[in-house]
């Protein structure tokens, strides 16, 4: 592990996963993955505990390493992730990056409750419809579950990248 | 003390050496006195086993009547195989009678000639030592001493054969080759004597006179003592203690009596313990001597450690102690140094940390001048706002200042937090000022959002270099319009909460896209976007640490709990919204939880 990070690559055929676990923090090392002969390059953030702006730059500067030619794909991005996607355009690149899928959050105000769906991007939010997250109810008392963000703010993302 | 152990350790020592040196006497004594008995019987037992032979052809004799040539041969013989007896006699045993047999008395003479003695000899010895005749005839042995003027130790022995009870046979015999035996003996005086009291014979001990200790008194305790084997002390002359052993020889009536004086047997140990003190005295003075050498060393080098330990008392951590030797004194003085040393290093680093959290608490005083007051009340528009810093310095920043009817509000975010983050915000704190200045015309602000930022952006490029960026939203509210213009570096987005008349809380984004964080990228341009307020709308500006606050289970408070908190007290003003959100949020959290600067404003349009 490098620094509270640690990345993991498998590659098959012409497509690699990474997978990150830990902090992107100041200490965050993302070491030299492969990229030799990949086309399509999947970041999985699902183990991703922390991010802060220290480690942001550290992640622009690794992601602008990654080849031109490679198309690069994020799936199941946290809810700190989608954030700073949201706040940072510098988080991508200035790629063209598929988000594939994210977690997104809910409440449930009755019982003082957060949870967090792991949403399909393709799935829940077919093109040509408007950008509206699916209703989910509470496991427990049955209520629909309030969304646990600013709908709009949350999905600045989808919103820039159906406009692009 | 050490001389007082020595001095025990000795007297214990002496005293069971004395112990183990008597018992080994008591030992020795006894063991002589059984091997001469052993060795005093097996002689006499040889010359009684001659007397048998004898015997045996003495009754031959007295039944044919006459003697031959072949009895005297066979006379001869047991002459020659016992050397000891010097005379040889038969006699008879009829109706209680006993007749000499004439021609049967034979005499050895040669031994007695260096003796000066003749055949005369034996004369003179049958009226003074004659045959034990009525103790032969009744006990079958008899065993007597001879009492001799001079001459050699002898005994006479009388035999009455079981097998011819009408033979008896006499014998003189020398003690030459036992004498001998008792005379080499050593320091030790052994006698032999009979049950009956007499002493056989008492052969001079080496070193000592054998009468020196009273044999017959001896002998006289050693009578009285039933056992066959023994040795015990006794008392002798001039109160002088000897350890006397007996054996008994009770075939013959025989006792073997060994005596020592106890002063004699332990005069070696005496000496070896006199040897022992002398060597122990000279240890002791020669330990005394080397432990005064050795304790000048080390009381040396321990004054000069206390006088070391002093100075550290007195505040002086410079004093260095040299070691003088490598036992555990040296280490001790390499430990005093490594302690002083540490001491001076960790004085020094105290001192540079009392000056850095000077400087700290310096640069925090300076930093806190940076922010404007916390509370803005104008005519149309009131705003409060919270800020609390992370560590001494923080990296948030925001101002609000109202020029002419604007009222221009800015919120900041830096890289990290502490010292270098609060530098920059410094920066642009410095940059916002002069341009507070620059951009103001008759008293109207002249300069709009995206101006101020890309100048802001600029700043701090140049203040930091790319190494520290910020975030930022600058908005400039209009309080007769209401019409919100700005911009952003890629900062949260404030948001506006506006209630209907149905009491419906709408929640709305200062949307628009972001620009990069100041000081990403020198000379970068910036987009401006504007929002038309309602009267009563509530706006909200706030840094990432407000949302990331985290409570024991690492959950963060999160923007959920945040809406519904500002949503719960949209009903009071500003400041008492700010302190309820402020409080939620500080309820929800633990204080480690809050590992980031955080800065919440909010204000009301009330034109």
């Amino acid at each position: 592990m490098a620094g509270n990070l640690e990345l993991k690559q498998a590659i098959k055929g012409e497509k690699t996963l990474i997978s990150l676990r830990g902090k992107i923090d100041e200490s965050a090392k993302f070491g030299t993955p492969k990229f030799e002969g990949i086309k399509v390059a999947i970041f999985d953030f699902d183990e991703v505990k922390a991010i802060n702006s220290m480690g942001i730059q550290a992640w622009i500067a690794f992601l602008k390493k990654v080849p031109e030619s490679v198309r690069v794909v994020f799936q199941r991005c946290p809810l700190r992730i989608i954030n700073q996607i949201n706040l940072f355009p510098g988080f991508l690149a200035g790629r063209k990056i598929s988000i594939v899928s994210f977690y997104a959050p809910y409440f449930c105000d009755p019982c003082d409750e957060a949870f967090s769906f792991l949403l399909k991007t393709k799935e829940s939010f077919p093109k040509g419809k408007p950008l509206k997250v699916p209703r989910k109810e509470c496991g427990k008392c049955g209520e629909a579950l309030e969304f646990g963000a600013l709908e709009e703010k949350y999905l600045i993302f989808l919103k820039r990248a159906r406009a692009s | 003390m050490l001389l007082g152990s020595v001095l025990i350790y000795l007297a214990i020592a002496v005293n069971l050496f004395e112990s183990d040196k008597t018992a080994y006497i008591y030992d020795v004594n006894a063991s002589l006195v059984q091997a001469l008995a052993t060795e005093t019987e097996t002689k006499i037992s040889s010359v009684f086993q001659s007397m048998e032979i004898v015997g045996s052809v003495a009754n031959r004799v007295v039944s044919n009547a006459k003697r031959s040539e072949e009895h005297l041969k066979i006379v001869r013989d047991v002459f020659d195989a016992n050397p000891e007896i010097l005379e040889l006699e038969i006699f008879s045993l009829s109706e209680n009678r006993v007749h000499r047999l004439p021609g049967l008395r034979f005499r050895h003479i040669e031994p007695l000639e260096k003796f000066g003695l003749d055949e005369a000899f034996f004369k003179q010895i049958e009226v003074s030592s004659p045959y034990p005749l009525k103790k032969t005839i009744h006990e079958g042995k008899a065993v007597e001493n001879m009492k001799l003027m001079h001459g050699p130790a002898m005994i006479v022995l009388g035999l009455r054969p079981a097998k011819f009870p009408n033979i008896l046979v006499f014998a003189r015999i020398q003690l030459t080759k036992i004498a001998e035996i008792f005379s080499n003996t050593g320091p030790y005086a052994a006698y032999l004597a009979s049950e009956s009291g007499k002493i056989l014979f008492l052969p001079p001990a080496k070193g000592q006179k054998s009468d020196l200790y009273g044999a017959e008194e001896a002998l006289q305790m050693v009578l009285a003592t039933p056992s066959m084997l023994g040795s015990r002390e006794f008392t002798g002359q001039h109160d002088r203690a000897f350890i006397v052993s007996h054996a008994r020889i009770p075939e013959y009536s025989l006792v073997v009596v060994s005596a020592i004086s106890l002063e004699k047997a332990l005069l070696a140990s005496q000496r070896l313990v006199r040897k022992s003190v002398l060597f122990a005295v000279v240890i002791i003075i020669f330990s005394m001597v080397m432990s005064a050498v050795f304790t000048k060393k080390m009381t040396s080098s321990i004054k000069k450690l206390f006088r070391a330990t002093s100075k550290v008392a007195e505040g002086d951590f410079t004093v260095n102690v040299k070691p003088e030797s490598k036992d555990e004194i040296g280490s001790l003085a390499q430990s005093f140094n490594h302690m002083t040393g540490e001491i001076t290093r960790l004085m020094d680093q105290v001192a540079d940390k009392a000056r850095m959290e000077k400087e700290l608490e310096t640069a925090r005083t300076v930093q806190e001048n940076l922010f404007p007051a916390p509370h803005l009340k104008l005519d149309g528009f009131e705003i409060s706002s919270f800020y609390v810093p992370a560590a001494e310095c923080g990296g948030d920043w925001f101002g609000h200042l109202a020029i002419g009817k604007k009222v221009i509000v800015l919120v900041g975010d830096a890289t990290g937090h502490g010292v270098p983050s609060a530098l920059v915000t410094a920066a642009a704190q410095s940059c916002y000022s002069t341009m507070m200045m620059v951009g103001t015309k008759d008293g109207q602000l002249t300069i709009g959002p995206k101006d101020l930022m890309g100048y802001l952006n600029n700043s701090i490029f140049y203040a930091a270099k790319g190494k520290v960026k910020m975030t930022f939203f600058v908005s400039v509210l209009d309080t007769e319009t209401g019409k919100v213009t700005y911009s952003n570096a890629s900062h949260e987005l404030p948001i506006v909460f506006r209630q209907d008349e149905g009491n419906v809380v709408q929640q709305i984004l200062l949307d628009g896209d972001p620009d990069p964080c100041l000081g990403d990228d020198l000379g970068a341009g910036f987009r401006e976007y504007s929002f038309q307020l309602e009267k009563g709308d509530l706006i909200t500006w706030y840094t990432d640490g407000l949302l990331e606050c985290k409570n024991e289970q690492d959950e963060e408070w999160g923007e959920f709990k945040f809406l519904r908190s500002v949503k719960r007290s949209l009903h009071e003003n500003p400041t008492e919204i700010q302190e309820q959100v402020i409080g939620a949020a500080f309820d929800f959290s633990t204080k480690s939880g809050r590992d980031d600067d955080i800065t919440f404003l909010v204000g009301r349009y009330a034109s």
